[in-house]
């Protein structure tokens, strides 16, 4: 997701719809660095959905995905009355201090919000998207900012980190929806693969990675 | 000098046409003068006439041309006949005249000729010529040249020659008046003497084959030239475009040359925007831990004033503080920042500015905090304005490279572009050397061939001119006496003014550019539709009866100048076939005047009796019934009986016994 210059409806759109997917998947509030990591999630594995990436680069931090200018973004969300902001605190970390909370929908002023964004095609698509995808990972017993550290682009040795990991952006290099496409072709003989099944089973692969190692 | 076959009997054996055993065979004689060969349709007039020829020429006939105007160009041998052809009397009846023979004598002069063949397949009994027997060999090569010695002329073909043009007209009706290439060989025939018209003959087919060898060659160096012309066309095509080529290698090469530089600075613009772009990420980084790092502290100092619930309305005015810009309505920066920001200084409400609640409370910055928080807002309009930088820069790298990335595109494809034109050129080019070259390699050979052949042809043709222009000659010494022959016979017959305008043409032999002066008679005659005399180019320019007796009388013309002292034959078949009663009559006295031109000339015709008149004519100079009926061959009484024969016999012999008798029916 792009949310570089974001003043833009649609952009303040998509991230209300991301919050209200982890609504529906009961992850709200949902803490900084899980919201970012979902994020990021969303960017990679859009091709797997049909669904354009927001951003095709990102930061590759020692933290984690995070993304300033969404941050900022959440913030006027804040302060726009569609999100709430909880536990509000700042961590230092390697020197720099990194704001800690958990952010959710206020239900009240969010709910016209997505009514409205339903009315269109591709806004009802990414909202299954985000949905699916919060889903997915609320079902894993690994938070997703975790996860993400076993996502095959981010963890790829060739970027190091400190540099940007270029997805799709100057170059194609997405190799987390190349995986999870991968799914389809290797599963048995007359089993039709849904997109979310392969969203499903790309974050269990995530999982495993995780649990192996440890 | 020529001599003519004056035939004498015929004798017939064992042919059911004609009824016959070796006892009594069945035997026509000619006597001097005319003969008229009577009979039914069918009864066997043209068999017998042909079988006077096929006696003298066996199973060889002149070669067949494509027409009669072909004649100049056949090659002067004879051709041999097929089994069908040799069968020709045969197949007539039902035994395939297995045993059937016929003896031919004939008179060439002082030689008298005695031939004996087989009908079934014209084979050669015996032959002999006064009391020598020639022997008989398998292609009868010794017999025709006896023949040829009886006509005094030099081959056997020569003889055919004068038998096919002067001697018989049968169904085939060979013309010569009407032909110019056939006057060419019959005057070659009867003015020259015997070797050199096979001489003239030979270099005449000598100067057609030379020709001929030489049109080829030119024809196909025409070809080549042709070809090697547009190779040519194709090479100087080709030069251009190796000068085009080489401009394109050159193209090629300076495309090249910037390909890589352009390609060294996109590599470099590339570096430099992927480092703008990670410098922009940084920044944002270090603004976002600058902003949260004050957000902190002044969250801090706020706390005090917000209850642990109103969380979200705390981040909005920490948010406020520490970046100077509002959340909630986005202003940027918000105007009362610094109002709330000195609320906070002197210890009172941010929101209200209310002192008195909270004066116990540790409510103001700490000297260490404003401390911090100078620096630290130091720190975040740096990192501000380092984002700015950033951003410029990045946007200033993005724009390089995609200049530098539009242009080395443009250059590779430029460059394979020309790689694929240089490609398609390096194809073409080996093919078209080595054509060209094989071209005129072998133009260079057949040239040499050509003037090989246009030495020999010129040679030939040199040779030929010699020959010809002795029959030239010769013949116009001729012309005034054929002419006037001609006059007297061609009166005979046509009431019309008849001339024979001799003329020395310019002709070409074969399809040679070189022309040749020839000896040639064409018919001038006056008309109905035209005034005075006028040259009839050809036979359907007369009548069609007209135009066989043109044809007659300058055959009789012609045997009459070249031997004024020997004897001759002629023989025609069914002359008055196509004549009302008036010029059957003509005709009539016309055949009867060649026959009476020499005291031993023969003339055999066949009647199949359409009329009285043809035959009353022909026979009216005969005085005497018995001496009339000893001209008719009767084929009515003599020959094998068919239906009508046997039906009407009596009409058809009261009919004919009035034409002898002189009496109208």
């Amino acid at each position: 997701m792009a949310f570089e210059g974001r003043t833009s409806l649609s952009n303040s759109l998509r991230l209300v719809l991301l919050l209200d997917a982890c609504e529906a998947a009961d992850l709200t509030p949902i803490p900084v660095s899980r919201f970012h990591a979902l994020a990021f999630l969303a960017n990679i594995l859009a091709p797997v959905w049909s669904e354009h990436s927001f951003d095709g680069k990102i930061l590759k931090r020692s933290g984690g995905p995070f993304y300033p200018d969404l941050q900022r973004e959440l913030d006027r969300l804040v302060g726009l009355g569609i999100a709430s902001v909880h536990n509000v605190g700042h961590v230092k970390e390697r020197g720099r201090w990194r704001l800690e909370g958990a952010f959710a929908l206020n239900d009240r002023r969010a709910k016209s919000v997505i009514e409205f964004s339903d009315a269109f095609e591709s806004e009802r698509a990414t909202r299954d998207f985000f949905r699916r995808l919060a889903f997915a990972s609320s079902r894993l017993k690994t938070p997703v900012e975790q996860l993400v550290f076993q996502d095959v682009t981010w963890s790829d040795q060739r970027t190091g980190t400190g540099d940007v990991i270029d997805f799709s952006e100057w170059q194609i290099a997405n190799y987390s929806a190349s995986a999870a496409q991968y799914f389809e072709r290797v599963s048995p003989r007359g089993v039709r693969m849904s997109r979310g099944d392969k969203l499903q089973l790309y974050m269990h692969l995530l999982e495993r990675r995780a649990n192996a190692a440890v | 000098m020529i001599s003519f076959p004056v035939f004498q009997t015929l004798t017939i054996q064992n042919y059911g046409l004609f009824p016959s055993s070796y006892a009594h065979p069945f035997v026509v004689t000619f006597n001097a003068g005319q003969t008229v060969i009577v009979g039914v349709n069918g009864s066997g007039k043209s068999t017998m006439v042909g079988l006077l020829l096929r006696m003298l020429t066996g199973p060889f006939d002149l070669p067949s041309g494509r027409s009669d105007e072909e004649l100049g160009q056949i090659r002067p041998e004879a051709s041999k006949f097929d089994k069908r052809d040799r069968s020709y009397f045969a197949l007539r009846v039902a035994d395939g005249a297995k045993e059937a023979v016929a003896k031919l004598v004939v008179k060439f002069g002082s030689k008298t000729l005695l031939v004996q063949r087989r009908l079934s397949d014209l084979s050669l009994v015996s032959v002999s010529i006064g009391r020598d027997q020639i022997a008989i060999d398998d292609d009868e090569k010794r017999y025709q040249a006896a023949l040829a010695t009886c006509f005094g002329v030099d081959t056997f073909f020569d003889a055919l020659i004068v038998l096919r043009y002067l001697t018989f007209m049968l169904e085939d009706r060979r013309s010569l008046v009407w032909d110019k290439t056939a006057q060419r060989q019959i005057f070659r025939v009867l003015v020259l003497p015997p070797e050199e018209a096979t001489k003239l003959a030979i270099a005449q087919q000598q100067l057609i084959s030379a020709d001929s060898a030489y049109r080829n060659t030119y024809n196909v160096i025409s070809r080549r030239k042709k070809e090697q012309e547009s190779a040519s066309t194709r090479v100087q095509k080709l030069q251009d475009v190796e000068a085009a080529l080489r401009i394109k290698q050159a193209e090629a090469n300076a495309t090249r040359d910037q390909l890589d530089k352009i390609g060294s600075l996109r590599i470099r613009s590339d570096k430099e925007r992927r480092e703008a772009r990670l410098g922009k990420l940084n920044a944002a980084e270090a603004r976002e831990a600058s902003v949260r790092e004050l957000e902190r502290i002044k969250m801090q100092s706020l706390k005090h004033w917000f209850e642990p619930s109103n969380q979200t309305a705390h981040y909005i005015v920490a948010h406020l503080l520490a970046e100077h810009q509002c959340l909630v309505c986005g202003a940027d920066p918000a105007p009362n920042a610094d109002d709330l920001e000195k609320r906070i200084d002197e210890g009172k409400c941010p929101i209200c500015g209310s002192v008195h609640a909270l004066t116990e409370k540790e409510i103001s910055f700490s000297k260490l905090d404003v401390a911090r928080i100078q620096r630290l807002e130091k720190e975040l309009r740096l990192s501000e304005q380092q984002m700015a930088d950033a951003e410029h820069k990045e946007s200033l790298s993005i724009a390089e490279f995609a200049k530098l990335e539009n242009e080395y595109e443009d250059l590779r494809r430029r460059s394979i572009d020309i790689d694929q034109e240089i490609v398609q050129l390096l194809k073409k080019m080996p093919a078209e050397r080595a054509a060209l070259s094989n071209a005129e390699t072998e133009i260079g050979l057949l040239d040499n061939i050509l003037r090989s052949d246009s030495l020999k042809r010129d040679k030939a043709a040199q040779k030929f001119q010699r020959k010809t222009a002795q029959v030239t000659e010769n013949v116009q010494q001729l012309q005034d006496r054929i002419a006037g022959a001609f006059q007297r016979f061609i009166t005979l017959f046509v009431k019309e003014e008849a001339v024979l305008v001799y003329q020395t043409i310019q002709e070409r032999v074969a399809q040679g550019l070189a022309t040749f002066a020839f000896p040639v008679f064409r018919l001038a005659m006056t008309g109905g539709s035209v005034a005075g005399l006028m040259v009839r180019e050809g036979p359907d320019s007369v009548s069609q009866s007209q135009a066989e007796f043109v044809d007659l009388a300058f055959r009789m013309a012609l045997m009459t100048v070249v031997a004024p002292r020997g004897a001759a034959s002629l023989i025609v078949d069914a002359p008055e076939a196509s004549l009302d009663f008036l010029f059957a009559t003509r005709a009539g006295h016309q055949l009867a005047a060649f026959a009476n031109s020499n005291k031993l000339n023969r003339v055999i015709v066949t009647s199949y009796l359409p009329s009285r008149h043809f035959v009353s004519a022909f026979i009216s100079g005969i005085t005497g019934q018995k001496n009339r009926r000893e001209r008719i061959v009767d084929l009515i009484s003599d020959a094998a009986a068919n239906a009508a024969m046997r039906a009407d016999r009596a009409k058809y012999a009261e009919f004919l016994d009035n034409i002898v008798k002189g009496r109208r029916p």
